[in-house]
């Protein structure tokens, strides 16, 4: 019998090297010094990455490392759960796992321990990046590679450890393996950034423990000033810069050990989540809602002619057909888009009714994008427009179910919430369903629009 | 007639196929040889869904372009798995797979029910695809090939998985095709009282 770390080894070997292995990981890791470009803009730039108290930060190598650990804990942080969970380990051999006496507790640490480990690889190489940009942003004489890894990783490592246990923890159950989890990750991302900000709230004293992501706790012992207000990635351009000692706030032992503890937590998690895994459950067909049981019954008559006609009119459709599934999503759906006659689109109908469509169109955007039946439409005559058609028909159902609030609108006068009916008609279909083309997975789609949609109903216009 | 003059193909620094040249006419040809020898590649390159490194394909006499098409409008394939939608009705995925080769609605629901009655899923047609067994969703992977009478069909091991009754079942649908048919199987002993054609394919990528 292998010992219970050859076990570890083994499943997190595997399951890394599946990280490794998969191109995805290395288009990440291309698009990161591009990305850190633009998180390191130039002095005069019309954008700020990170202001505090209505200033930008005055770069030095730690606070090149500290910006960008910030922005990958906060921004950056739905991103690697997207990674995680419709990258190249979204499938595990269940079929098999679940029939073998392994312990489920080794099995799910050794997989958090390997998404963890890709996870900073992608934060290594965004330092990297910094690192050699600092060069272009300070004097030659300034750059300090290990100061700004240091920063980054204080910050971004345990964050990105504690984002990688989520997913392992929410694998663990069944309601929380699909689209439940990822409302669920929403609600737990959206929690921590109001348990940071609350550390602002509370001040100097309040305990770093709250500040889960690791952000608001370091740029508080960072600076004497009283943080009254943290932007990251804003539109504003400031005139004043402000000087703060990253270093000193990364290095802080109450910081250090709550990040400790953070990830020791974690990992604590993890292995409690394998003690109460729920093995996959195969549904078998249920006969008796379809008619009587007993073998299959194979029929001998023809199969009558059937021709194609050429036109993308049936295929057209059949998308809009399977958008409305589930069925009873589709009635639910069609009774909030009524009610646009007598209720206002803003903040009202538009927000419910954005908010039903996020699953089915993320839904039907990834359906036929498995690797095997991508490949299967690619050789049927349609196969090669097919995105430009589920497109439309999701436009259409879309446009479809907002014309009772247009409708409304129309008689009313109100002008306003027609950017919001057109960011609903067009944005919203056009979001999932690329999204769910591009990555094959309907999970970034669903987290990116349930964050938007947040934004939206907070700010109450369209945030795209 | 679907012709391949010095096909090749090759993964890197593999070479999987090299130097194949053969003519498949109206019926059923079986592609045979051991695992590893490139039947599945080569059915692969007969049903447009890769492109040969070397050597041309050809149907009708018109070579198969980078997008072809007039070819693949009367194109039938089964490939050997396919990680179907799981969440909509085998009947959903039969009446899209037709409207993905432009068959009008109406009569694609009549061809698909019948489809699927001849391949003994018909009771089961409403049923989502996640509660099908592994023998009906290969049924119900080897019906979409059969939507818009097509006249060419390319089935990657059609009877695996499946029980010899259900296999003499879907034997009989596929034999009396009027299309160019090209299958594997690892079950040519059941093929012995139907007519067909042999292509043998070894693993020095010659053909026989």
């Amino acid at each position: 019998m292998a010992s219970i770390l050859d076990r570890f080894v083994v499943h997190a070997r595997i399951q890394f090297l599946r990280h490794l292995r998969s191109p995805v990981i290395w288009v990440l890791a291309l698009a990161a010094p591009i990305a850190a470009r633009y998180l390191l803009p130039k002095a005069g730039a019309d954008y700020s990455v990170m202001a505090v108290n209505g200033a930008y930060l005055e770069l030095d190598p730690a606070v090149i490392g500290f910006q960008l650990g910030v922005v990958m804990a906060v921004i950056l942080s739905p991103l690697a759960y997207i990674f995680l969970r419709a990258g190249p380990t979204r499938t595990q051999p269940w079929q098999a796992d679940d029939m073998t006496p392994a312990r489920r507790s080794v099995q799910m640490l050794a997989h958090w321990v390997a998404d963890t480990g890709a996870l900073w690889i992608l934060m290594l190489v965004l330092g990297l990046a910094g690192v050699l940009l600092s060069a272009f942003r300070l004097p030659l004489s300034d750059v300090r590679p290990f100061q700004t890894l240091l920063a980054l990783s204080l910050i971004a490592a345990p964050a990105l450890a504690v984002i990688a246990g989520l997913r392992t923890v929410f694998s663990a159950r069944r309601g929380l393996r699909g689209a439940g989890g990822d409302v669920v990750f929403f609600l737990v991302w959206l929690a921590m950034l109001i348990m940071a900000a609350s550390y602002f709230a509370t001040g100097v004293g309040g305990s770093p423990m709250l500040d889960i992501l690791g952000i608001a706790a370091p740029l508080s012992g960072a600076t004497d000033q009283v943080i009254s207000e943290l932007i990251l990635i804003g539109s504003a351009s400031y005139e004043e810069t402000v000087r703060i000692d990253a270093l000193a706030g990364v290095l802080s032992s109450d910081f250090l050990l709550s990040r400790l503890l953070w990830i020791g937590m974690t990992a604590v998690a993890v292995m409690a989540a394998g003690a109460i895994y729920a093995p996959h459950r195969f549904k078998p067909l249920r006969r008796a809602a379809s008619g009587a049981g007993g073998p299959a019954s194979f029929s001998g008559s023809p199969i009558s002619p059937a021709h194609p006609i050429g036109s993308f009119i049936p295929l057209l459709l059949s998308d809009i057909r399977l958008l409305a599934r589930p069925h009873w999503l589709a009635i639910i759906v069609i009774l909030v888009a009524l009610a646009g006659i007598m209720l206002p689109f803003r903040g009202m109908v538009g927000a419910a009714l954005s908010l039903l469509l996020i699953f089915p169109l993320t839904q039907h955007g990834a359906r036929w994008r498995g690797q095997q039946m991508a490949a299967l439409s690619a050789v049927t005559p349609r196969g090669p427009e097919d995105v430009i058609i589920r497109v439309v028909a999701a436009v259409l159902v879309t446009a479809l179910l907002c014309l009772p609030s247009a409708m409304r609108l129309v008689l009313t006068g109100e002008g306003g919430p027609w950017i919001d009916i057109v960011a609903i008609v067009v944005g919203l279909p056009l979001t999932a369903i690329l999204l769910g083309h591009l990555t094959r997975s309907a999970v970034a789609g669903r987290l990116l629009l349930l964050i938007l949609w947040y934004i939206y109903l907070n700010i109450g216009s369209p945030p795209i | 007639m679907l012709e391949l003059i010095n096909v090749g193909q090759r993964y890197g620094r593999k070479t999987v196929l090299d130097g194949i040249s053969h003519s498949f006419a109206p019926g059923v040809t079986v592609i045979t040889g051991p695992s590893g020898a490139g039947k599945t590649t080569l059915l692969r390159l007969c049903a447009s869904a890769e492109r040969p490194k070397s050597g041309t394909l050809s149907w009708n006499g018109k070579p198969l372009g980078r997008s072809p098409r007039a070819f693949r409008t009367g194109l039938g394939y089964a490939p050997q798995r396919i990680d179907f939608p799981e969440d909509i009705s085998g009947l959903d995925f039969m009446l899209h797979m037709a409207a993905l080769k432009m068959i009008g609605t109406g009569a694609a629901r009549i061809q698909a029910t019948a489809l699927l009655d001849r391949l003994g899923l018909g009771r089961d047609a409403s049923g989502l695809i996640r509660t099908y067994s592994g023998g009906m969703r290969r049924r119900l992977g080897l019906a979409q090939a059969f939507l818009g009478d097509p006249d060419i069909l390319v089935l990657d091991e059609p009877t695996a998985e499946l029980d010899p009754v259900t296999a003499e079942h879907v034997h009989d649908l596929i034999f009396e095709q009027r299309a160019v048919v090209l299958m594997t199987t690892h079950l040519a002993e059941s093929l012995a009282n139907r007519k067909y054609q042999t292509l043998k394919i070894s693993m020095l990528d010659s053909v026989k």
